[in-house]
Protein backbone atom coordinates (compact mmCIF):
# COMPACT_ATOMS: atom_id res chain seq x y z
CA UNK A 1 0.00 0.00 0.00
CA UNK A 2 2.93 2.43 0.68
CA UNK A 3 4.27 2.48 -2.62
CA UNK A 4 1.17 3.38 -4.34
CA UNK A 5 0.72 5.92 -1.41
CA UNK A 6 3.91 7.45 -1.94
CA UNK A 7 3.63 7.66 -5.92
CA UNK A 8 0.09 8.89 -6.06
CA UNK A 9 1.43 11.88 -3.39
CA UNK A 10 4.32 12.22 -5.85
CA UNK A 11 2.41 12.52 -9.16
CA UNK A 12 0.29 14.69 -7.54
CA UNK A 13 1.98 17.44 -5.82
CA UNK A 14 3.98 17.68 -8.95
CA UNK A 15 0.89 18.38 -11.08
CA UNK A 16 0.37 21.78 -12.23
CA UNK A 17 -2.80 22.05 -11.60
CA UNK A 18 -2.63 22.44 -8.01
CA UNK A 19 -0.10 25.05 -8.20
CA UNK A 20 -2.79 26.82 -10.17
CA UNK A 21 -5.50 26.51 -7.13
CA UNK A 22 -3.00 26.99 -4.93
CA UNK A 23 -2.58 30.49 -6.52
CA UNK A 24 -6.46 30.88 -6.44
CA UNK A 25 -7.02 30.66 -3.19
CA UNK A 26 -3.94 32.67 -2.32
CA UNK A 27 -5.42 35.49 -4.68
CA UNK A 28 -9.14 35.06 -2.66
CA UNK A 29 -7.21 35.15 0.81
CA UNK A 30 -5.61 38.37 -0.29
CA UNK A 31 -8.67 39.52 -1.44
CA UNK A 32 -10.32 38.96 1.90
CA UNK A 33 -8.10 41.92 3.15
CA UNK A 34 -10.16 44.05 0.71
CA UNK A 35 -13.44 42.41 1.26
CA UNK A 36 -13.61 41.94 5.06
CA UNK A 37 -12.81 45.84 5.25
CA UNK A 38 -16.29 46.55 3.24
CA UNK A 39 -17.93 45.25 6.48
CA UNK A 40 -17.03 47.13 9.40
CA UNK A 41 -18.36 45.86 12.10
CA UNK A 42 -17.95 42.16 11.11
CA UNK A 43 -14.20 42.10 9.64
CA UNK A 44 -13.39 39.29 11.87
CA UNK A 45 -15.82 36.96 10.94
CA UNK A 46 -16.20 38.08 7.42
CA UNK A 47 -12.55 37.29 6.93
CA UNK A 48 -12.87 34.01 8.66
CA UNK A 49 -15.61 33.02 6.15
CA UNK A 50 -13.97 33.91 3.61
CA UNK A 51 -10.55 32.75 4.35
CA UNK A 52 -12.44 29.13 5.14
CA UNK A 53 -14.21 29.11 2.33
CA UNK A 54 -10.95 29.79 0.19
CA UNK A 55 -9.71 26.47 2.02
CA UNK A 56 -12.73 24.67 1.18
CA UNK A 57 -13.13 25.54 -2.42
CA UNK A 58 -9.23 24.71 -2.93
CA UNK A 59 -9.72 21.16 -1.28
CA UNK A 60 -12.83 20.85 -3.84
CA UNK A 61 -10.94 21.94 -6.56
CA UNK A 62 -8.84 19.17 -5.52
CA UNK A 63 -10.83 16.27 -5.31
CA UNK A 64 -12.39 17.63 -9.03
CA UNK A 65 -8.90 17.63 -10.64
CA UNK A 66 -6.88 15.38 -8.83
CA UNK A 67 -8.94 12.31 -7.29
CA UNK A 68 -11.07 12.23 -10.48
CA UNK A 69 -8.47 10.58 -12.65
CA UNK A 70 -7.04 8.89 -9.97
CA UNK A 71 -7.87 5.52 -11.04
CA UNK A 72 -9.81 6.23 -14.52
CA UNK A 73 -6.92 7.52 -15.77
CA UNK A 74 -4.87 3.88 -14.35
CA UNK A 75 -7.54 1.99 -16.03
CA UNK A 76 -7.39 4.54 -19.27
CA UNK A 77 -4.11 4.10 -20.33
CA UNK A 78 -3.76 0.50 -19.00
CA UNK A 79 -1.31 1.59 -16.11
CA UNK A 80 -3.43 -0.38 -14.03
CA UNK A 81 -1.72 -3.61 -15.55
CA UNK A 82 1.84 -2.42 -14.48
CA UNK A 83 0.97 -1.90 -11.08
CA UNK A 84 -1.29 -5.10 -10.54
CA UNK A 85 1.39 -7.30 -12.18
CA UNK A 86 3.78 -6.52 -8.72
CA UNK A 87 2.68 -7.99 -5.91
CA UNK A 88 0.15 -5.54 -4.76
CA UNK A 89 -4.00 -6.60 -3.97
CA UNK A 90 -6.52 -4.40 -5.40
CA UNK A 91 -7.33 -3.71 -1.92
CA UNK A 92 -3.84 -2.57 -1.04
CA UNK A 93 -4.36 -0.23 -4.74
CA UNK A 94 -7.53 1.34 -3.47
CA UNK A 95 -6.08 1.94 0.16
CA UNK A 96 -2.76 3.52 -1.34
CA UNK A 97 -4.70 5.88 -3.78
CA UNK A 98 -6.88 7.04 -1.33
CA UNK A 99 -3.67 7.66 1.14
CA UNK A 100 -1.62 9.41 -1.14
CA UNK A 101 -4.43 11.50 -2.11
CA UNK A 102 -5.46 12.01 1.13
CA UNK A 103 -1.96 13.40 2.28
CA UNK A 104 -1.85 15.63 -1.79
CA UNK A 105 -4.92 16.99 0.62
CA UNK A 106 -3.44 17.26 4.21
CA UNK A 107 -0.01 18.72 2.48
CA UNK A 108 -2.02 21.12 0.54
CA UNK A 109 -4.52 22.26 3.79
CA UNK A 110 -1.19 22.80 5.73
CA UNK A 111 -0.14 25.58 3.46
CA UNK A 112 -3.04 26.60 2.70
CA UNK A 113 -4.20 27.10 6.75
CA UNK A 114 -0.80 28.44 7.13
CA UNK A 115 -1.05 31.76 4.17
CA UNK A 116 -4.50 32.06 5.82
CA UNK A 117 -3.21 32.70 9.30
CA UNK A 118 -0.49 35.08 7.65
CA UNK A 119 -3.88 37.12 6.19
CA UNK A 120 -5.94 37.18 9.39
CA UNK A 121 -2.97 37.93 11.48
CA UNK A 122 -2.34 40.83 8.71
CA UNK A 123 -6.19 41.39 9.27
CA UNK A 124 -5.62 40.89 12.94
CA UNK A 125 -3.12 43.27 13.70
CA UNK A 126 -4.48 45.93 11.51
CA UNK A 127 -8.32 45.58 12.66
CA UNK A 128 -7.60 44.67 16.48
CA UNK A 129 -11.20 45.89 17.46
CA UNK A 130 -13.15 44.22 15.22
CA UNK A 131 -11.34 41.03 16.08
CA UNK A 132 -12.91 40.13 19.53
CA UNK A 133 -14.69 36.82 19.12
CA UNK A 134 -11.83 35.57 17.04
CA UNK A 135 -10.37 32.19 18.18
CA UNK A 136 -7.54 30.02 16.66
CA UNK A 137 -8.79 26.99 17.90
CA UNK A 138 -12.26 27.40 16.30
CA UNK A 139 -10.74 28.20 13.36
CA UNK A 140 -8.78 25.08 13.14
CA UNK A 141 -11.65 23.30 14.55
CA UNK A 142 -13.31 24.27 11.04
CA UNK A 143 -10.06 23.76 8.93
CA UNK A 144 -10.09 20.23 10.31
CA UNK A 145 -13.84 18.94 9.48
CA UNK A 146 -13.49 20.52 6.12
CA UNK A 147 -10.31 17.87 5.52
CA UNK A 148 -12.70 15.21 6.98
CA UNK A 149 -15.14 16.02 4.67
CA UNK A 150 -12.81 16.46 1.69
CA UNK A 151 -11.37 12.96 2.64
CA UNK A 152 -15.07 11.66 2.56
CA UNK A 153 -15.28 13.35 -1.09
CA UNK A 154 -11.98 11.56 -2.00
CA UNK A 155 -13.48 8.21 -0.78
CA UNK A 156 -16.91 8.55 -2.49
CA UNK A 157 -14.61 9.61 -5.83
CA UNK A 158 -12.91 6.40 -5.25
CA UNK A 159 -16.18 4.05 -5.14
CA UNK A 160 -17.37 5.77 -8.05
CA UNK A 161 -13.93 5.30 -9.94
CA UNK A 162 -14.66 1.58 -8.99
CA UNK A 163 -18.17 1.80 -10.62
CA UNK A 164 -17.14 3.42 -13.93
CA UNK A 165 -14.37 3.69 -16.04
CA UNK A 166 -15.37 7.16 -17.41
CA UNK A 167 -13.81 10.31 -15.84
CA UNK A 168 -16.65 12.07 -16.53
CA UNK A 169 -19.25 10.18 -15.15
CA UNK A 170 -16.94 10.00 -12.19
CA UNK A 171 -17.01 13.45 -11.86
CA UNK A 172 -20.67 13.82 -12.34
CA UNK A 173 -21.87 11.09 -9.44
CA UNK A 174 -19.29 12.81 -7.39
CA UNK A 175 -20.75 16.02 -7.75
CA UNK A 176 -24.05 14.86 -7.36
CA UNK A 177 -23.45 13.08 -4.24
CA UNK A 178 -21.19 16.55 -3.30
CA UNK A 179 -24.71 18.71 -3.71
CA UNK A 180 -27.01 16.38 -2.28
CA UNK A 181 -24.84 15.81 0.95
CA UNK A 182 -24.39 19.74 1.57
CA UNK A 183 -27.76 19.99 0.83
CA UNK A 184 -29.82 17.23 2.55
CA UNK A 185 -29.67 18.92 5.90
CA UNK A 186 -31.42 21.88 4.74
CA UNK A 187 -34.11 19.80 2.49
CA UNK A 188 -34.84 17.80 5.23
CA UNK A 189 -35.50 20.97 7.57
CA UNK A 190 -37.52 22.19 4.95
CA UNK A 191 -39.72 18.97 5.03
CA UNK A 192 -39.91 19.01 8.54
CA UNK A 193 -41.16 22.65 8.75
CA UNK A 194 -43.89 22.07 5.98
CA UNK A 195 -45.37 19.35 7.67
CA UNK A 196 -45.23 20.85 11.08
CA UNK A 197 -49.00 20.85 11.00
CA UNK A 198 -49.71 17.92 9.94
CA UNK A 199 -47.95 15.72 12.92
CA UNK A 200 -45.75 13.89 11.30
CA UNK A 201 -45.51 10.25 13.01
CA UNK A 202 -42.66 9.84 15.54
CA UNK A 203 -41.51 6.44 13.39
CA UNK A 204 -41.41 8.89 10.25
CA UNK A 205 -39.44 11.78 12.03
CA UNK A 206 -37.48 9.03 12.91
CA UNK A 207 -36.74 7.49 9.32
CA UNK A 208 -36.22 11.08 7.88
CA UNK A 209 -33.39 12.27 10.95
CA UNK A 210 -31.75 8.46 9.53
CA UNK A 211 -32.06 8.94 5.97
CA UNK A 212 -30.20 12.56 6.00
CA UNK A 213 -27.34 10.65 7.64
CA UNK A 214 -27.78 7.55 5.14
CA UNK A 215 -26.17 9.96 2.11
CA UNK A 216 -23.08 11.44 3.15
CA UNK A 217 -23.90 14.42 4.69
CA UNK A 218 -21.16 16.84 4.45
CA UNK A 219 -22.98 20.18 6.10
CA UNK A 220 -22.37 18.24 9.49
CA UNK A 221 -18.95 19.17 8.77
CA UNK A 222 -19.64 22.91 8.01
CA UNK A 223 -17.92 24.62 10.80
CA UNK A 224 -17.40 28.18 9.05
CA UNK A 225 -20.51 30.02 10.92
CA UNK A 226 -19.77 28.24 14.09
CA UNK A 227 -15.61 29.63 13.72
CA UNK A 228 -16.59 33.09 12.27
CA UNK A 229 -18.32 33.50 15.62
CA UNK A 230 -15.08 31.57 17.46
CA UNK A 231 -17.00 28.92 18.96
CA UNK A 232 -16.40 25.55 19.88
CA UNK A 233 -18.13 22.62 19.42
CA UNK A 234 -18.55 20.35 22.61
CA UNK A 235 -15.96 17.16 22.69
CA UNK A 236 -18.83 15.03 22.57
CA UNK A 237 -19.76 16.04 19.10
CA UNK A 238 -16.26 16.78 18.43
CA UNK A 239 -16.08 12.54 18.67
CA UNK A 240 -19.66 12.02 17.03
CA UNK A 241 -18.70 14.15 13.97
CA UNK A 242 -15.18 12.70 13.94
CA UNK A 243 -17.06 9.39 14.05
CA UNK A 244 -19.57 9.53 11.63
CA UNK A 245 -16.97 10.59 8.95
CA UNK A 246 -14.42 7.94 9.21
CA UNK A 247 -17.35 5.23 9.68
CA UNK A 248 -18.50 6.44 6.25
CA UNK A 249 -15.20 6.37 4.68
CA UNK A 250 -14.50 2.93 6.38
CA UNK A 251 -17.83 1.55 4.21
CA UNK A 252 -17.05 3.63 1.30
CA UNK A 253 -13.82 2.41 1.13
CA UNK A 254 -14.56 -1.61 1.82
CA UNK A 255 -17.49 -0.96 -0.82
CA UNK A 256 -14.79 0.73 -3.22
CA UNK A 257 -12.18 -2.52 -2.46
CA UNK A 258 -15.07 -4.89 -2.76
CA UNK A 259 -15.75 -3.93 -6.39
CA UNK A 260 -12.41 -3.60 -7.29
CA UNK A 261 -11.51 -6.67 -6.50
CA UNK A 262 -14.64 -8.50 -8.84
CA UNK A 263 -13.38 -5.76 -12.09
CA UNK A 264 -11.27 -7.44 -15.00
CA UNK A 265 -8.76 -5.34 -17.18
CA UNK A 266 -8.93 -6.01 -20.67
CA UNK B 1 6.99 -22.91 -15.02
CA UNK B 2 3.85 -21.89 -16.60
CA UNK B 3 0.90 -23.66 -17.88
CA UNK B 4 -2.30 -22.80 -19.69
CA UNK B 5 -4.83 -25.59 -19.91
CA UNK B 6 -7.78 -25.04 -22.49
CA UNK B 7 -8.30 -21.50 -21.89
CA UNK B 8 -11.89 -20.26 -23.07
CA UNK B 9 -12.17 -16.44 -22.53
CA UNK B 10 -16.04 -15.20 -23.51
CA UNK B 11 -16.63 -11.06 -23.29
CA UNK B 12 -19.69 -9.08 -23.75
CA UNK B 13 -19.04 -6.65 -26.57
CA UNK B 14 -19.35 -2.93 -25.30
CA UNK B 15 -22.36 -2.59 -27.65
CA UNK B 16 -26.25 -1.51 -26.50
CA UNK B 17 -27.13 -5.63 -27.67
CA UNK B 18 -24.42 -6.68 -25.19
CA UNK B 19 -23.48 -9.43 -27.60
CA UNK B 20 -21.15 -12.20 -26.58
CA UNK B 21 -17.43 -12.45 -28.27
CA UNK B 22 -15.32 -15.45 -27.69
CA UNK B 23 -11.70 -14.32 -27.87
CA UNK B 24 -9.71 -17.46 -26.31
CA UNK B 25 -11.52 -20.48 -27.63
CA UNK B 26 -9.22 -22.88 -25.74
CA UNK B 27 -5.55 -21.95 -25.62
CA UNK B 28 -3.20 -24.57 -24.19
CA UNK B 29 0.55 -24.00 -23.40
CA UNK B 30 3.55 -25.09 -21.77
CA UNK B 31 6.38 -22.62 -20.70
CA UNK B 32 9.39 -24.38 -19.07
CA UNK B 33 11.49 -23.64 -16.49
CA UNK B 34 14.81 -21.65 -18.30
CA UNK B 35 13.12 -21.37 -21.89
CA UNK B 36 12.38 -18.56 -23.92
CA UNK B 37 8.68 -19.04 -25.20
CA UNK B 38 6.95 -16.69 -27.61
CA UNK B 39 3.45 -16.33 -28.71
CA UNK B 40 2.55 -15.33 -32.23
CA UNK B 41 -0.23 -14.04 -33.82
CA UNK B 42 -2.25 -11.47 -35.77
CA UNK B 43 -3.35 -8.31 -33.99
CA UNK B 44 -6.67 -9.69 -32.30
CA UNK B 45 -5.16 -13.26 -32.17
CA UNK B 46 -5.78 -13.50 -28.57
CA UNK B 47 -1.86 -12.67 -27.11
CA UNK B 48 -2.27 -10.14 -24.90
CA UNK B 49 -5.75 -12.00 -23.31
CA UNK B 50 -3.76 -15.41 -22.67
CA UNK B 51 -1.28 -12.97 -20.82
CA UNK B 52 -3.50 -10.86 -19.17
CA UNK B 53 -5.26 -14.30 -17.82
CA UNK B 54 -1.90 -15.69 -16.82
CA UNK B 55 -1.30 -12.27 -14.52
CA UNK B 56 -4.72 -12.69 -13.03
CA UNK B 57 -6.24 -9.23 -14.51
CA UNK B 58 -9.15 -11.37 -16.26
CA UNK B 59 -10.96 -14.29 -15.17
CA UNK B 60 -11.10 -17.21 -17.50
CA UNK B 61 -14.47 -18.72 -18.52
CA UNK B 62 -13.03 -22.02 -18.68
CA UNK B 63 -9.90 -24.04 -18.47
CA UNK B 64 -7.13 -23.01 -15.82
CA UNK B 65 -3.71 -21.03 -15.78
CA UNK B 66 -0.81 -22.31 -13.70
CA UNK B 67 2.06 -20.09 -12.91
CA UNK B 68 5.18 -21.14 -10.44
CA UNK B 69 4.29 -19.40 -7.11
CA UNK B 70 8.17 -19.38 -6.39
CA UNK B 71 8.28 -16.77 -9.54
CA UNK B 72 8.68 -13.70 -8.92
CA UNK B 73 6.67 -12.26 -12.31
CA UNK B 74 8.31 -9.18 -13.96
CA UNK B 75 6.12 -7.81 -16.40
CA UNK B 76 6.54 -5.43 -19.03
CA UNK B 77 2.96 -4.31 -20.64
CA UNK B 78 2.43 -3.09 -24.28
CA UNK B 79 2.78 0.16 -25.37
CA UNK B 80 3.49 0.95 -21.55
CA UNK B 81 2.36 4.33 -19.86
CA UNK B 82 3.68 5.14 -16.67
CA UNK B 83 2.89 8.39 -14.20
CA UNK B 84 4.60 11.24 -15.98
CA UNK B 85 5.61 13.23 -12.93
CA UNK B 86 7.84 10.50 -11.60
CA UNK B 87 11.49 10.07 -12.54
CA UNK B 88 13.18 7.17 -14.11
CA UNK B 89 14.33 6.19 -10.10
CA UNK B 90 11.23 6.60 -8.31
CA UNK B 91 9.36 4.46 -10.84
CA UNK B 92 12.50 1.68 -10.61
CA UNK B 93 12.00 2.33 -6.52
CA UNK B 94 8.21 1.61 -6.81
CA UNK B 95 8.95 -1.59 -8.40
CA UNK B 96 11.34 -2.64 -6.43
CA UNK B 97 9.71 -1.52 -3.33
CA UNK B 98 6.72 -3.60 -4.33
CA UNK B 99 9.06 -6.84 -4.56
CA UNK B 100 10.69 -5.59 -0.54
CA UNK B 101 13.29 -4.10 -1.97
CA UNK B 102 14.93 -1.14 -0.24
CA UNK B 103 17.80 1.21 0.83
CA UNK B 104 21.27 -0.34 -0.06
CA UNK B 105 20.13 -2.90 -2.38
CA UNK B 106 17.83 -1.04 -4.15
CA UNK B 107 20.73 1.25 -5.57
CA UNK B 108 22.61 -1.04 -6.56
CA UNK B 109 20.22 -3.17 -8.33
CA UNK B 110 18.70 0.70 -10.07
CA UNK B 111 22.22 1.22 -11.25
CA UNK B 112 22.66 -2.18 -12.39
CA UNK B 113 19.69 -2.19 -14.87
CA UNK B 114 19.41 1.69 -15.48
CA UNK B 115 23.22 0.21 -17.11
CA UNK B 116 21.32 -2.42 -18.63
CA UNK B 117 18.84 -0.96 -20.61
CA UNK B 118 21.66 2.22 -21.70
CA UNK B 119 19.47 4.46 -19.41
CA UNK B 120 21.82 5.49 -16.76
CA UNK B 121 21.55 9.17 -17.40
CA UNK B 122 17.94 9.34 -17.69
CA UNK B 123 17.05 8.12 -13.77
CA UNK B 124 16.71 11.13 -12.68
CA UNK B 125 14.39 13.07 -15.51
CA UNK B 126 10.69 12.41 -15.28
CA UNK B 127 9.07 10.08 -17.61
CA UNK B 128 7.18 13.05 -18.86
CA UNK B 129 9.61 13.68 -21.69
CA UNK B 130 10.59 10.09 -22.23
CA UNK B 131 10.25 8.99 -26.13
CA UNK B 132 8.36 5.99 -26.75
CA UNK B 133 11.53 3.97 -27.17
CA UNK B 134 12.75 5.26 -24.11
CA UNK B 135 9.73 4.38 -22.33
CA UNK B 136 10.06 0.91 -23.44
CA UNK B 137 13.66 0.47 -21.84
CA UNK B 138 12.27 2.37 -19.09
CA UNK B 139 9.14 -0.45 -18.39
CA UNK B 140 12.04 -3.39 -19.25
CA UNK B 141 14.12 -1.60 -16.40
CA UNK B 142 11.04 -1.98 -13.46
CA UNK B 143 10.22 -5.76 -14.77
CA UNK B 144 13.59 -7.31 -14.04
CA UNK B 145 14.56 -4.78 -11.32
CA UNK B 146 13.50 -7.53 -8.48
CA UNK B 147 15.48 -10.16 -10.93
CA UNK B 148 12.35 -12.40 -11.38
CA UNK B 149 11.74 -15.55 -12.26
CA UNK B 150 9.85 -15.01 -14.89
CA UNK B 151 9.55 -12.49 -17.33
CA UNK B 152 6.48 -11.62 -19.19
CA UNK B 153 7.09 -9.13 -21.96
CA UNK B 154 3.88 -8.11 -24.06
CA UNK B 155 5.51 -6.68 -27.53
CA UNK B 156 9.03 -5.97 -25.83
CA UNK B 157 10.32 -4.70 -29.16
CA UNK B 158 7.59 -2.21 -30.00
CA UNK B 159 8.81 1.12 -30.44
CA UNK B 160 12.80 0.72 -30.19
CA UNK B 161 15.34 1.51 -32.84
CA UNK B 162 17.75 -0.90 -34.38
CA UNK B 163 19.61 -0.09 -31.34
CA UNK B 164 17.20 -0.80 -29.00
CA UNK B 165 15.39 -4.22 -30.55
CA UNK B 166 19.27 -5.32 -30.43
CA UNK B 167 19.63 -4.34 -26.33
CA UNK B 168 16.25 -6.34 -25.72
CA UNK B 169 17.38 -9.30 -28.01
CA UNK B 170 20.97 -9.72 -25.98
CA UNK B 171 19.07 -8.85 -22.55
CA UNK B 172 16.30 -11.53 -23.07
CA UNK B 173 19.41 -13.85 -24.19
CA UNK B 174 21.64 -12.95 -21.06
CA UNK B 175 17.91 -13.31 -18.39
CA UNK B 176 17.70 -16.80 -20.31
CA UNK B 177 21.03 -17.56 -19.21
CA UNK B 178 20.54 -16.33 -15.22
CA UNK B 179 18.04 -18.86 -15.17
CA UNK B 180 15.22 -16.56 -15.87
CA UNK B 181 12.02 -18.04 -17.98
CA UNK B 182 10.85 -15.56 -20.40
CA UNK B 183 7.55 -15.46 -22.21
CA UNK B 184 6.78 -12.37 -24.42
CA UNK B 185 4.30 -11.70 -27.72
CA UNK B 186 6.19 -10.05 -30.75
CA UNK B 187 5.06 -9.35 -34.32
CA UNK B 188 8.74 -9.40 -35.20
CA UNK B 189 9.34 -12.84 -36.02
CA UNK B 190 12.86 -12.93 -37.30
CA UNK B 191 13.67 -12.08 -33.81
CA UNK B 192 11.16 -14.58 -32.65
CA UNK B 193 12.93 -16.90 -34.58
CA UNK B 194 16.28 -16.39 -33.36
CA UNK B 195 15.41 -16.26 -29.76
CA UNK B 196 13.27 -18.39 -28.76
CA UNK B 197 13.36 -22.43 -28.01
CA UNK B 198 9.52 -22.41 -28.26
CA UNK B 199 7.13 -20.82 -30.53
CA UNK B 200 2.88 -20.86 -30.25
CA UNK B 201 0.78 -19.72 -33.11
CA UNK B 202 -2.07 -18.37 -31.55
CA UNK B 203 -4.85 -17.90 -34.31
CA UNK B 204 -8.51 -16.51 -33.68
CA UNK B 205 -7.91 -17.40 -30.14
CA UNK B 206 -6.50 -20.83 -30.27
CA UNK B 207 -2.51 -22.49 -30.33
CA UNK B 208 -2.79 -23.41 -34.04
CA UNK B 209 0.81 -24.47 -33.91
CA UNK B 210 3.76 -25.02 -31.74
CA UNK B 211 6.80 -24.98 -32.98
CA UNK B 212 9.97 -26.35 -31.20
CA UNK B 213 13.93 -25.66 -31.22
CA UNK B 214 14.56 -27.88 -33.37
CA UNK B 215 11.85 -26.29 -35.66
CA UNK B 216 13.01 -22.75 -35.15
CA UNK B 217 16.61 -23.78 -36.09
CA UNK B 218 15.45 -25.76 -39.18
CA UNK B 219 13.41 -22.45 -40.22
CA UNK B 220 16.33 -20.39 -39.44
CA UNK B 221 18.99 -22.10 -41.20
CA UNK B 222 17.18 -24.26 -43.66
CA UNK B 223 19.15 -27.15 -43.59
CA UNK B 224 19.63 -29.82 -40.37
CA UNK B 225 22.39 -32.81 -40.74
CA UNK B 226 21.80 -35.54 -38.63
CA UNK B 227 25.01 -36.66 -36.64
CA UNK B 228 25.65 -39.84 -34.27
CA UNK B 229 26.33 -38.46 -30.85
CA UNK B 230 29.68 -39.16 -29.71
CA UNK B 231 32.13 -37.15 -27.65
CA UNK B 232 34.67 -36.10 -30.46
CA UNK B 233 31.67 -34.79 -32.55
CA UNK B 234 30.53 -32.43 -30.09
CA UNK B 235 33.69 -31.26 -29.39
CA UNK B 236 33.93 -30.30 -32.94
CA UNK B 237 30.74 -28.62 -32.99
CA UNK B 238 31.32 -26.45 -29.94
CA UNK B 239 35.01 -25.81 -31.52
CA UNK B 240 33.82 -24.33 -34.74
CA UNK B 241 30.60 -22.42 -32.93
CA UNK B 242 27.92 -24.43 -35.19
CA UNK B 243 24.43 -24.57 -34.20
CA UNK B 244 23.23 -27.93 -33.25
CA UNK B 245 20.94 -29.97 -30.65
CA UNK B 246 22.14 -33.15 -29.23
CA UNK B 247 19.52 -35.74 -28.46
CA UNK B 248 20.37 -39.51 -27.03
CA UNK B 249 21.78 -41.40 -30.56
CA UNK B 250 21.91 -38.19 -32.74
CA UNK B 251 22.58 -34.89 -33.29
CA UNK B 252 20.80 -32.52 -35.67
CA UNK B 253 23.40 -29.80 -36.94
CA UNK B 254 21.95 -26.38 -38.39
CA UNK B 255 23.56 -25.02 -41.13
CA UNK B 256 22.04 -21.85 -43.92
CA UNK B 257 22.70 -22.91 -47.41
CA UNK B 258 25.75 -20.65 -47.86
CA UNK B 259 27.57 -22.53 -45.75
CA UNK B 260 26.48 -26.30 -46.44
CA UNK B 261 29.43 -27.53 -48.68
CA UNK B 262 31.50 -26.13 -45.91
CA UNK B 263 30.36 -27.32 -42.81
CA UNK B 264 29.81 -30.86 -44.79
CA UNK B 265 33.54 -30.87 -45.83
CA UNK B 266 34.33 -29.77 -42.22
CA UNK B 267 32.08 -33.50 -41.43
CA UNK B 268 33.57 -35.35 -43.51
CA UNK B 269 37.64 -33.95 -43.37
CA UNK B 270 37.17 -35.37 -39.53
CA UNK B 271 35.67 -38.53 -40.26
CA UNK B 272 32.06 -37.84 -39.14
CA UNK B 273 29.47 -40.02 -40.72
CA UNK B 274 26.21 -38.32 -42.06
CA UNK B 275 23.05 -40.23 -41.35
CA UNK B 276 20.66 -38.01 -43.21
CA UNK B 277 20.21 -34.61 -44.28
CA UNK B 278 16.84 -32.85 -43.92
CA UNK B 279 16.05 -29.14 -45.48
CA UNK B 280 13.49 -26.39 -44.90
CA UNK B 281 12.83 -23.51 -47.45
CA UNK B 282 10.43 -22.16 -45.06
CA UNK B 283 11.52 -19.65 -42.31
CA UNK B 284 9.17 -18.71 -39.47
CA UNK B 285 7.63 -15.99 -41.69
CA UNK B 286 6.56 -18.70 -44.16
CA UNK B 287 5.04 -21.21 -41.79
CA UNK B 288 3.28 -18.55 -39.86
CA UNK B 289 1.73 -17.32 -43.35
CA UNK B 290 1.11 -20.63 -44.66
CA UNK B 291 -0.60 -21.44 -41.52
CA UNK B 292 -2.50 -18.18 -40.51
CA UNK B 293 -3.09 -17.26 -44.21
CA UNK B 294 -4.98 -21.48 -44.44
CA UNK B 295 -6.65 -21.01 -41.46
CA UNK B 296 -8.03 -17.45 -42.45
CA UNK B 297 -9.57 -18.86 -45.87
Amino acid sequence: MWPIARITFLEGIRSRVLYGIFLFALFVMVMSIVFANFFMQDIGKVAVDFNLSAISFAGLLICLSVSINLISKDLDKKTIHFVLSRPISRSAYILGKFFGVTLIVLFAYLILTVLSGVVLVYLKYDSAGYFGMFSWTAYLQAVYFDFLKISLLNGIIILFSTVTTSSFLTMLLSISMYVIGQTISAVVGFIQMQTADAGLATSTRQIIDILKYLVPNFSTFDFKVISAHGMLISPGEFFAFTAYGLCYLLLVLLASAAIFSRKEFL
Amino acid sequence: MVEIENLVKTIRKPDLRASRVKILKGVSLRVETGSITAIVGLNGAGKSTTIKTLLGFIRPTSGWVKVDATARVGYLPENPYYYDYLTLRELLWFSAKSFGISGVEFRRRTEQVAERVGMSDHLDKRLRGFSKGMTQRAGIAAAIIHDPGLVIFDEPMSGLDPFGRKMVFELIKELQSDGTTVLFCSHILSDVERLCDRVAILHEGRVIRTLSHNDLLLAQKETEMLLHHRPETVELLQRCNLDYTAEDELISCFTDVASFDETLKLLTTHGIKIVTVRSSAATLENIFYSIVGEKGE
